[in-house]
């Protein structure tokens, strides 16, 4: 297999765009990724989008996206995993100029999903559950998460409080990056006192509806040395992908992650290294308990830790380990099929040292993590900077 | 935008007779499923009536179609033979569910599809 790296990056505003359709928020990310890289063509690309049909009614963007965004005929396949579409559209990039198929492939993800009522866009997001057997009961994508918060709080001990800061701190990280949906800080006592959704999650524990669209562009690791060396060479090093049950009462255990847990091992093996290696992460924070549990089930937190380290801090930008430096799903916005790609793009700014007020200091290895439903799907990709 | 009702929902039994499948190794399996792991064997298996709260929440808001239900409790359930399921616990005190609380599955009607159109049925459990 050939060494795969990222040479551009591209998205947009994310928020409420009503001045931008399905077709325009891919085709728009998708323009900034090729003008970043500097490329004059893609061999191919992989769209990331949930459901095109449910908030959109438009299928078949394989088609309409290669056609806006003037590619014809250049291959392309629009790819779902619920929440997880825009990791496995990374993946299948990846294993294409990894595999030496293909030298230069577009990697992108959107979803538009302002258009529906909310009600609407509730259910659209609840068919990532088991439509037959949970949806049908009348559970909705907070209850599940709800559900996963309540065991873990009687069976570690995690908080309210502790869930509260995840959310404050990834809007202090947010408020830092200008293509955040709500870049604005919110204090603990907002997030403890904000509207109750789904006991015990509140308002401000739960990620937004978001409208956008993130890409990138990857090429094989001797090409970017040679032909586009602007930029520090960021290549990929780990990917781990796996699934688990669609319906969480299937599962054994409600308070881990396992489809994560495997996807991780594997990106760790790849790349040969361990979760202490990692300096930084993006990580699946579609509600706040999402992101303590992750943080256990990568190994950065042992078991029933990922609550306290959030409470002390260690995740912020100035901790140990810094989680979603973007801002995350909670401030950043959620617009589902994007959201793995926008991850990537985060890290990949990170390891440039292009990632304005919010940069780490000299980091150079970031690591992603993008799951399906209430877990039934984890992509993990893990990024080194190699100069 | 809503859940439709296949035509074939109700030809689905495990909605109104609790009807689930046991594995050669004792698993139950709720609804049953086409193959088993390991490529075991399965028997019918009839639920438990009665079993426990494993992890639950309230819902202040719902799908579509169950907003003027809200707030409403769901639950994941484990009946005394060990078989799992996600339902609504109904008849109860808000205020009064937890986990490990004693219930019981009843035959209950689920939504209807406007005021003329279809009823759906199914199960919801309630305090034993």
């Amino acid at each position: 297999m050939r060494d795969v790296a990222v040479i551009g990056v591209g998205l947009q505003k994310w928020g409420e765009r009503w001045d931008r359709s399905l077709r325009d928020l891919y085709v728009e990310a998708a323009q900034n990724a090729i003008n970043d890289a500097g490329v004059d063509h893609i061999d191919s690309m992989y769209i990331g989008c949930m459901s095109g049909g449910l908030f959109a009614a438009q299928e078949h963007l394989a088609s309409l996206m290669a056609d806006y965004l003037g590619v014809t005929p250049a291959a392309a396949a629009r790819v779902e995993s619920a929440c997880a579409s825009g990791g496995l559209a990374m993946r299948l990039g990846w294993m294409e100029v990894a595999s030496g198929l293909s030298d230069i492939v577009l990697v992108g993800g959107v979803e538009k999903m302002t258009d529906v009522t909310g009600d609407e866009a509730t259910f659209a997001l609840a068919t990532a559950a088991d439509t037959e057997w949970e949806g049908y009961q009348g559970v909705t994508f907070p209850a599940l998460y709800a559900m996963m918060a309540r065991a873990h709080m009687e069976k570690y001990g995690t908080t309210i409080e502790q869930m509260s800061h995840v959310s404050v701190k990834n809007h202090a990280n947010g408020a830092l990056n200008p293509d955040a949906q709500y870049p604005f800080t919110v204090t603990l006592e907002t997030v403890m006192n904000s509207t109750m959704v789904s006991d015990p999650l509140r308002l401000l524990h739960c990620s937004p509806i978001t409208d956008g669209g993130a890409a990138v562009i990857l090429v094989p690791a001797d090409l970017a040395r040679s032909k586009f060396k602007k930029r520090p060479l960021v290549t990929v090093v780990g990917s781990g992908h796996a699934t688990d049950t669609i319906a969480l009462h299937s599962r054994a255990d409600f308070t881990s992650i396992k489809a994560t847990e495997v996807a991780a091992q594997k990106a760790y093996q790849m790349a040969g290294v361990g979760p202490k290696d990692i300096d930084f992460a993006e990580v699946h924070d579609c509600f706040a308990i999402a992101e303590i549990m992750v943080t256990e089930a990568l190994g950065f937190f042992e078991k029933g830790q990922g609550g306290p380290a959030a409470e002390k801090g260690l995740t912020a930008l100035t901790g140990s380990k810094p989680i979603n430096t973007s801002g995350g799903l909670k401030s950043k916005g959620h617009p589902v099929g994007a959201t793995g790609v926008a991850q990537i793009i985060e890290v990949t700014r990170q390891l440039w040292g292009e990632a304005g007020k919010r940069q780490l200091k000299n980091p150079r290895r970031g690591l992603t993590q993008n799951m399906g439903g209430s877990g039934g799907s984890t992509l993990v990709h893990i990024l080194e900077r190699k100069d | 935008m809503k859940i439709r009702s296949p035509r074939y929902a109700r030809e689905i039994p495990q909605r109104y007779r609790y009807e689930a499948a046991k594995t050669k190794s004792g698993k139950i399996f709720f609804p049953p499923r086409m193959i088993y792991p390991g490529g075991e064997t399965s028997e019918k298996h009839i639920l438990a009536q009665t079993g426990k709260v494993l992890t639950w929440t309230i819902l202040q808001t719902g799908p579509a179609e169950y907003s003027d239900m809200a707030p409403y409790a769901m639950a994941i359930v484990e009946l005394d033979d060990g078989a799992r399921f996600t339902s609504m616990l109904v008849d109860v005190d808000l205020a009064t569910v937890k986990t490990g609380m004693r219930v019981r599955i009843e035959f209950r009607k689920i939504r209807q599809e406007g005021h003329e159109g279809l009823l759906c049925y199914g199960y919801k459990v309630v305090p034993e």
